[in-house]
């Protein structure tokens, strides 16, 4: 054994050791790590602090790098190794003095018993360091538990809460309807047209729409007035009183069955009459025409030229024509009176004739009487609204008003009727709003509403 | 003839005889009259009869030969379908001359130069004089002529004699052979007027028949009801004529509708009557098209609704070529009114989360329409089945995880959400529902297990730990200490 090999030996075996130090320190290193990151997530969530990874993992490296770099800067010094071994392990400086003999270069047979001494014994403690120097037991046992906590923690993922979303439902496609009679010849036969003026007009002319709904509610007051007027002129004579009668109600829809009515007679109205019919029709035209109702002024004055000529072919639809037209006119003033809403609409009695008509036997025809949409055009309040007024009571009927006049009776007395005691006859005129003081029916409300300022 | 039948035209002719007796005639009728002398002669069997002198034997002769058998079989008919008795009898009296039917018929009216009348409710009057010296119209059109008076006669009888004249002889011109009569005439494709004369003046024109396009006007508008509001609407429109109820309030009490709304309706249909439509005559060739287009347009219900009242019609009429083919339009009608029906109730069962019936039903509609070549409701009928189709695949799915519940996992679980929620979108709430029990109860299994994990671990680590502590004063080994 040469000195230059047993200082390589010994060299080696620190290698060794420092290696088994090394994996030592770093098995602790990491579980400890490791424990830190536990114990800083832990806390973090118990506190409910904002700990970030960033953060956790930071300390965690921290903590591990400064358990781990002493253990990598220690390096094995042969003397020291040699001392160490000798002492730890009981050689009583066998390597240390072969090392030294080894170092001086002796070449007396004492130290070459010394050399041979400290290699022999080198053998031993090589063969106990490799087996008993590791130690590792403890830190695997460190890496085990940190590495089932954190297993447990963050290797098993939590169950995430389910959540149902509540969608909504999808429609079903709705049912669909088989085209109608109606629909499909809409004229009652195929390969002709629609002949009914009104339901045509209102259904496929968007002109006359726009038209209808370009009246303006102020429009309706001065509208309703040359209607009034026309009927005022109507009523004059005979065969139109009806018509004349129901503009002047400001009920149109009558109004406009009433026209249909004169259409069917006009032929037999005496000349004289057909000539008042004509006049009063040109002059609501004329007045009409500058009021926004210029489809119905035009109606009406080539009616009025057509009552006036004598050709009698077209006297009845022309005047069919005014209805037609005054009908949409009336569905344009119950639109504008009624905002949002599309009036109160109902189907004439003449749809009854619909399929039951195109049942009947004999006829092919799919066509029936044609469905007319009416609209009422309501009331104006009376004249006087807001202003005024004196009520009389002659005392014969139970009275509702207090502060009433009496008409005849020249003294004031007190009525007892069902409704209580009321002072009649007071000639004083009342000058403040009248309330009724009891009404005991069921319109109560509506005639304390009528009888109220707005 | 009957006795009592017989009888009764006996005692007619006695009262129209007696009547020309008791009016005064005009001097110079009167006069004329007081030498005529005529014998009657009577041939024919019911109803029809014919009374004539004995210089028009021959002609009288003829007509029973020829028109009478004809006449009969349509009189027969028409009062039929009219709810009249077709044993009245019919007397078709020939005059010899113009003179003999004034004389025998003073309150009648025959308007100049014509040839032939109705008289009363029962009997047609020609005048023989004016045939027998080569009449134009007799030699076209006599059978016409003859359908038209006994048709009017009949509107007479129906109306109780208050429809007005022009009114009768429409109805009667409408009960034509119009093949022959447009084929006679020339200008029937220029009939189309601008200046068409009002209902009041046809319907009033007792003489409507002396001047043809009037004539064509009034039979096209007996036309225009009929083929617009059918034939039963016509006859009710008729017997609603009374004394007291004129024309105008008898159409708005039918058809709801004023003279002058149907006249404007009649103006647009008249062209279109004269350019073919005048073909579709209820009695003659009763038009079935309407009803094949409305069922090629889908309109089933409405359709079935008119070929049954055609069907009964038809009956009436005898037509059994056009019984076999609204029979088999009715068919096509059933079969698509069954159709929709079974649309709905598809939509019914998928309403309800019955998807298999959804699917069944749908499938059979889809049958019919095909059948039917109707394509109109296939995409509300796709839509319907592919919703249904996705509900059973879905439940299927649902199915399938529940059997395998042992082998279940959060993608497993993430599928039952996703299931659980379409299901509540397609209205399904018994599906979602078991979706989400099953999804809770994977969920309750899956958070049961991870504890029980956690915890061996735990225990583990706590075993752990606790030998490490009462390891920890064990020493080291010198050979792990030696640097």
């Amino acid at each position: 054994m040469t000195p230059a090999r047993l200082q390589a030996k010994v060299r080696v075996l620190g290698w060794a050791i420092y290696f088994q130090r090394l994996l030592r320190f770093g098995l602790r290193a990491l579980w400890v790590a490791t424990a830190t990151y536990l114990s800083i997530w832990a806390v973090g969530s118990i506190l409910a602090l904002p700990v970030s990874t960033r953060l956790l993992s930071t300390a965690a490296c921290t903590v591990g790098v400064l358990l781990f770099l002493p253990a990598l800067f220690r390096v094995p010094h042969l003397r020291t190794v040699a001392w160490s071994m000798d002492r730890k392990l009981g050689l009583d400086e066998v390597l240390s003095s072969g090392l030294m003999v080894s170092a001086q270069a002796r070449r007396d047979p004492l130290a070459g018993a010394l050399i041979e001494d400290a290699h022999a014994s080198l053998n031993y403690v090589a063969r106990r360091v490799l087996t008993r120097g590791w130690y590792l037991h403890r830190e695997l046992e460190g890496c085990l538990i940190v590495g089932i906590l954190a297993l447990a923690v963050f290797g098993i993922p939590s169950v995430q809460p389910l959540s149902f979303a509540a969608p909504e439902s999808e429609p079903i496609m709705p049912l669909g309807q088989d085209p109608r009679a109606k629909e499909v010849f809409p004229s009652g036969l195929p390969g002709l047209s629609d002949p009914d003026p009104i339901v045509a007009r209102s259904s496929a002319d968007p002109d006359d729409t726009a038209q209808a709904e370009a009246i303006s509610p102020e429009q309706v007051g001065p509208l309703l007035s040359a209607l009034n007027g026309l009927g005022e002129d109507l009523s004059e004579t005979a065969a139109a009183s009806a018509v004349g009668s129901s503009l002047q109600r400001g009920d149109l829809e009558q109004a406009v069955k009433d026209l249909e009515t004169l259409s069917d007679i006009i032929a037999d109205v005496p000349s004289d009459a057909r000539t008042a019919i004509a006049s009063a029709l040109s002059s609501a035209g004329d007045r009409l025409d500058p009021l926004g109702a210029s489809a119905l002024a035009e109606a009406m004055t080539e009616a009025s030229d057509a009552l006036a000529s004598r050709e009698q072919v077209d006297r009845g639809p022309r005047m069919v024509d005014v209805a037609s037209e005054l009908h949409e006119l009336a569905d344009a003033i119950a639109s504008t009176l009624a905002p949002g809403s599309a009036g109160d609409t109902s189907e004439d009695a003449s749809e009854g004739a619909d399929l039951a008509a195109m049942g009947m036997a004999g006829g092919a025809g799919v066509g029936g009487a044609t469905s007319v949409i009416r609209s009422n055009v309501p009331m104006p309040r009376l004249e006087g609204q807001g202003e005024a007024f004196q009520l009389g009571n002659d005392g014969a009927e139970p009275g509702g008003l207090v502060a009433g006049q009496v008409a005849e009776s020249p003294s004031p007395s007190t009525i007892h009727g069902a409704f209580g005691a009321v002072s009649a006859g007071s000639q004083a005129t009342s000058t403040t709003a009248v309330t009724p003081v009891q009404y005991l029916w069921e319109f109560a409300n509506v005639v304390r509403a009528y009888f109220s300022r707005k | 003839m009957p006795l009592l039948t017989r009888l009764s035209v006996l005692l007619a002719e006695g009262a129209l005889l007696a009547s020309a007796a008791l009016l005064p005639p005009l001097p110079d009728l009167q006069s004329a009259c007081a030498n005529l002398s005529l014998r009657w002669k009577e041939v024919g069997a019911d109803p029809f009869s014919i009374s004539f002198t004995a210089r028009d034997e021959d002609l009288a002769e003829a007509l029973r030969a020829n028109a009478v058998p004809i006449l009969s079989e349509e009189y027969a008919l028409l009062s039929g379908l009219l709810g009249e008795d077709p044993a009245s009898p019919i007397l078709v009296r020939l005059y010899p001359t113009e003179l003999a039917f004034r004389c025998l018929n003073p309150t009648e009216h025959l308007s100049k130069e014509s040839w032939h009348a109705s008289v009363g409710e029962n009997e047609i009057a020609l005048v023989t004089d004016t045939i027998n010296q080569g009449n134009d119209e007799w030699e076209s059109d006599g059978l016409n002529i003859l359908r038209l008076r006994m048709a009017s006669l009949l509107a007479r009888r129906l109306s109780h004699g208050s429809a007005p004249g022009g009114l009768t002889l429409s109805f009667g011109a409408y009960t034509m052979d119009l093949e022959e009569f447009v084929r006679r005439n020339p200008t029937w494709d220029s009939l189309v007027d601008d200046n068409v004369a009002s209902w009041e003046d046809l319907w009033s024109d007792p003489d409507l028949h002396s001047q043809p396009e009037l004539l064509v006007q009034g039979m096209s508008t007996v036309a225009y009801l009929v083929d617009v509001y059918g034939w039963d609407t016509f006859t009710a429109f008729l017997r609603s004529l009374t004394p007291s109820m004129e024309f105008h309030q008898a159409l708005i009490q039918t058809y709801g509708l004023s003279t002058a709304r149907l006249q404007l309706q009649w103006r647009e249909y008249f062209p279109y009557y004269i350019e073919g439509r005048w073909r579709a005559n209820a009695l003659r060739d009763f038009d079935l098209s309407v009803f094949a287009q409305l069922i090629e347009q889908g309109a089933y219900e409405d359709a079935l609704l008119g070929l049954k009242q055609a069907q009964v019609f038809l009956d009436r009429t005898g037509d059994s070529d056009g019984l076999v083919e609204a029979e088999n339009l009715a068919d096509r009608a059933r079969r698509g009114i069954e159709a929709a029906s079974l649309l709905r109730q598809a939509r019914q069962a998928l309403q309800d989360g019955d998807a298999e019936a959804a699917v069944s039903l749908s499938g059979r509609a889809e049958e019919i329409y095909l059948a039917l070549q109707d394509q109109r409701r296939l995409a509300e009928l796709d839509s319907y089945r592919a919703r249904a189709a996705e509900l059973l695949a879905l439940q299927g799915e649902l199915s399938a995880i529940g059997e395998s519940a042992s082998a279940i996992g959060q993608v497993q679980v993430n599928r039952l959400v996703a299931i659980e929620a379409r299901l509540t979108q397609l209205g399904d709430s018994a599906g979602a529902a078991q979706a989400r029990d099953l999804a809770m109860r994977y969920q309750q299994q899956q958070t049961t297990r991870q504890a029980r994990l956690k915890l061996s671990g735990l225990v583990l680590a706590l075993a752990l730990l606790l030998h490490r502590i009462l390891t920890v004063r064990r020493e080291a080994p010198p050979e792990s200490r030696l640097l």
